[in-house]
């Protein structure tokens, strides 16, 4: 949490929210953000919404540097206003939700996975900020 | 060492306890990634598979580390292609068997894995007691072949500094 705190002002709002509160997701959420899942109910509700709309998920370790150094990178792509209305951002602590990251078949962190209605499209392991660029473009819906 | 149990014959069904080990992917030799344990009980690991265990009393240890575990991982290969699962198993804790593995080169070929509680190592009876090194209880050094859980061959050292009957030699004498 504490690397997105750091980034922007529009940031604060959520920062300030407790980590820990498992949150539905609605249709009236901000944006530009990276939501915490902090429950598997929540994954599960994220999973089954009928929106069309990509999501890529951040699975990370407070303890893993790739992961601290990709943090930042990955909610900087979440701010830009070309994913604004294309791509949602969301992120997984392993140690706090180890059932989702067991679920998706996370081996290693960082590991990006994109799902779309539900399923998972595509997946990246590593902290590799072009790849990561390249991951969200390919599956940013297109307009 | 312990006096290998009835548990260790051939046709016995292997102990059915749990192996944890960090899965290897590319991004773990570039430090791009950290792995995480996973955990699985050897019956799971094992069933309807043809396997070779190799157990060790300590990763990075001189016996070990220059004896033992680099030949394995150089033949890894024949054995898989024979159509073996390959284990290399100790009581260090997997993040340690992950490093250790990638020091030797190993690429997700040969599978390094805790013993966790070295239960597995206790149920065959081949334990060594390394207090006097200040290591407690380490798995002894041993040589399992298994097919679909049932021991195919069963092979101890007499002393952890040995290497003789469970070498990449005797490996490939036994497949």
């Amino acid at each position: 949490m504490a690397a997105t705190q750091r980034l922007s002002c529009s940031m604060r709002n959520v920062a300030s929210r407790s980590p820990s509160s498992a949150r539905l997701f609605s249709t009236t959420r901000p944006t530009r953000v990276v939501h915490s899942i902090t429950s598997s109910s929540s994954f599960s509700s994220l999973l089954s919404s009928q929106t069309t709309k990509p999501a890529i998920i951040d699975f990370t370790a407070t303890w893993c540097p790739p992961c601290k150094v990709i943090g930042p990178v990955f909610a900087k792509l979440s701010d830009q206003a070309v994913f604004k209305d294309t791509v949602d951002f969301y992120k997984v602590d392993v140690d706090e939700v180890p059932e989702v990251a067991q679920q998706c078949g996370v081996r290693a962190m960082p590991t990006f996975v994109v799902f779309e209605g539900g399923e998972k499209k595509g997946e990246m392991v590593g902290a590799d900020p072009g790849g990561l660029q390249r991951l969200v473009e390919k599956h940013a819906k297109k307009q | 060492m312990s006096a290998p149990s009835a548990a260790a014959q051939v046709g016995a069904t292997i102990p059915n306890t749990t192996f944890a080990e960090v899965p290897y992917t590319p991004e773990l030799d570039d430090a791009a990634a950290c792995g995480i344990p996973s955990q699985g009980k050897t019956h799971d690991l094992f069933k309807g598979k043809k396997a070779v265990i190799i157990a060790v009393p300590g990763a990075f240890t001189p016996t070990c580390h220059v004896k033992h575990i680099p030949d394995i991982v150089k033949s890894a290969q024949k054995y898989q292609n024979k159509g073996y699962v390959v284990y290399v198993i100790a009581q260090n804790d997997p993040f340690v068997l992950s490093a250790w593995g990638r020091t030797n080169g190993a690429k997700g070929e040969v599978h390094f894995a805790t013993d966790v509680d070295i239960a597995f190592s206790k149920a065959l009876g081949a334990t060594i007691d390394m207090s006097s090194k200040g290591f407690g209880i380490r798995t002894g050094r041993y040589l399992l072949v298994a097919d679909d859980l049932k021991i195919t061959h069963f092979a101890a050292e007499n002393g952890p500094g040995e290497v003789e009957v469970s070498g990449a030699k005797s490996i490939d004498a036994v497949l």
